[in-house]
């Protein structure tokens, strides 16, 4: 076999069982549980509860990463700084720590003996082991993906367009809202879902920095954790559910982008 | 109405120091890429500034570093119209037009749409009022930006080559259209090039500026008959191989 045959079957070869190990838990989880087990499931008590706070702490978490990471964002893509740099490295840290790590620096920073423990109990403030310390764990682990993605929408809008828009008699300030933002919506919205996605994900540090307590700080994930040892078919529908979301947020950011109308065109 | 520019700026390695005035006839920009006119132009609109200098348009000073003038691009009535043209991708062609209107708060939304429907229609491009700029073609966006920036009634109107997003036929028609209605305003414009025919076209002062400094001003004739450069005799001597070949073109058939 000649070595040109040879790529062009080891290529599509590979390629093949790379999608195969990619598609095939997706497959099982689908096959899995019939929909009485489903049903099952979902009666569980701790199903509800979970939902439920991984609802509120996500949004929540999403609100607070969109509008303190915006104006980030916006700085971050207009400076060409070192500061920039750095802080760009900064923010992009929690994307390569694993979720774990972040989980014992957050106890460091706001935990009990952590660096703002003891000012936080002054104020009659104890993080850890409560809903705000999903919320904060998420927000950790969520805002760089939001940051990241806005930053470089931030980038592609052209410098012209803010120009104009101030010579055309809007402050800063408006040029910013009227201009900037609608200009970079579709890469801040693309940011928004991929960082909500993360929080809803979001394991390690919970576990670590919040705990495992049903109705406080149990979102979904950590729910199938405690499901697989009591009742799989509860894991299961948790996990379906949470896949299922994954998915149709996949596929309605595919729609955004291929309905978005072209961006303007420079010659 | 007179205006007159006097500034310095260091940007990196890039020093521009330019001197230039004039007064409602449209003024024209001849020089290299990388020379600074695009540069000179933000300076004017009050996207930067300048280390030290003045601009005035009429008894207006828009800049002055002597008084640590600096008046905000908003405040400046500049009309800028950039490579291009950045026509918001965001909003239709009236609302395009519009947006200066709502944004000076000179009129409530339906208001301005009516204004810029008027100002659309003086420029003949009434028509495109509900199009997405997307699918415009290069005159018509030409005209949209143009209309985008009188509709606000600027005092001066900067241009940055306005016609090289356009292909060679509607140049020649575009190029007809800035000037009658330039003319028609007598709102003093300021215009970069690099081609020789608009220089001709306009009809006006042109000044040369080379790597951040003017080496030479004048009427186009002047310039032709006595470059001051290499790139000045290049530029007027592209017209003249044109000519030449045009009528040995016409010789030959």
């Amino acid at each position: 076999m000649s070595a040109a045959r040879l790529s062009r079957v080891t290529g599509p070869l590979l390629a093949g069982a790379l999608l195969l190990v990619l598609a095939l838990p997706l497959v099982g989880l689908l096959l899995a549980s019939s929909p009485a087990d489903l049903a099952a499931g979902a009666r569980h008590p701790l199903f509800v509860p979970a939902l439920w706070l991984s609802l509120r702490t996500t949004l929540v978490s999403l609100a607070i990463v969109v509008v303190t990471g915006t104006p980030l964002a916006w700085w971050l893509a207009r400076t060409s700084s070192r500061a920039a740099r750095v802080v760009e490295i900064l923010v992009a840290a929690p994307i390569v720590i694993p979720p774990a790590v972040v989980g014992v620096a957050l106890l460091e920073a706001f935990g009990a003996r952590g660096l703002l423990g003891a000012p936080l109990a002054a104020i009659g403030l104890r993080l850890p082991f409560s809903s705000s310390a999903v919320v904060l764990a998420q927000l950790v682990v969520a805002a760089p993906f939001y940051v990241h993605a806005a930053a470089t929408a931030f980038r592609k809008v052209d410098d012209d367009l803010l120009i104009v828009a101030r010579t055309l008699g809007a402050s800063s300030l408006r040029a910013f809202f009227r201009v900037a933002i609608p200009a970079a919506m579709p890469g801040l919205i693309a940011g928004a879902a991929l960082s909500w996605a993360r929080a809803v994900g979001e394991f390690g540090a919970t576990l670590l920095f919040a705990g495992n307590m049903t109705g406080t700080t149990q979102t979904l994930p950590l729910a199938i954790y405690t499901a697989l040892e009591s009742d799989v078919r509860a894991a299961l529908a948790i996990s379906l559910l949470l896949a299922a979301m994954a998915m149709l947020l996949l596929y309605a950011l595919r729609r955004t982008f291929t309905a978005s109308p072209a961006r303007e065109v420079r010659t | 109405m007179s205006w007159a520019v006097d500034v310095r700026a260091r940007l990196g390695d890039f020093a521009l120091e330019a001197q230039l005035e004039g007064d409602q006839a449209p003024t024209v920009i001849i020089g290299p890429n990388g020379a600074g006119k695009t540069t000179l132009l933000r300076i004017l609109a009050g996207a930067r500034r300048p280390d030290a200098g003045r601009i005035a348009i009429g008894d207006d000073v828009l800049f002055d570093s002597a008084s640590g003038l600096d008046v905000a691009p908003e405040q400046r009535m500049v009309g800028y119209l950039p490579q291009g043209y950045a026509l918001f991708p965001h909003l239709d062609v009236l609302d395009n037009v519009a947006f200066g209107l709502r944004a000076r708060g000179r009129a409530g939304r339906d208001e301005a749409r009516q204004q810029a429907r008027r100002q659309l229609a003086q420029l003949d491009a009434e028509p495109l009022a509900a199009r997405s700029t997307a699918g415009l073609s290069g005159g018509e966006r030409q005209r949209v930006a143009l209309a985008r920036a009188l509709a606000v009634d600027p005092r001066m109107l900067l241009l940055d080559e306005p016609l090289a997003a356009l292909d060679a036929g509607s140049r020649r028609s575009v190029r007809t259209f800035v000037r009658e209605h330039l003319r028609a305003r007598e709102i003093p414009a300021l215009i970069t090039t690099h081609d020789v025919r608009d220089v001709f076209a306009l009809d006006c002062t042109v000044y040369v500026l080379e790597a951040g400094r003017i080496v030479q001003s004048g009427s186009a004739a002047e310039l032709a008959r006595r470059p001051a450069s290499a790139f000045v005799e290049e530029f007027f001597d592209v017209e003249r191989s044109a000519d030449s070949d045009q009528r040995s073109a016409l010789s030959a058939s």
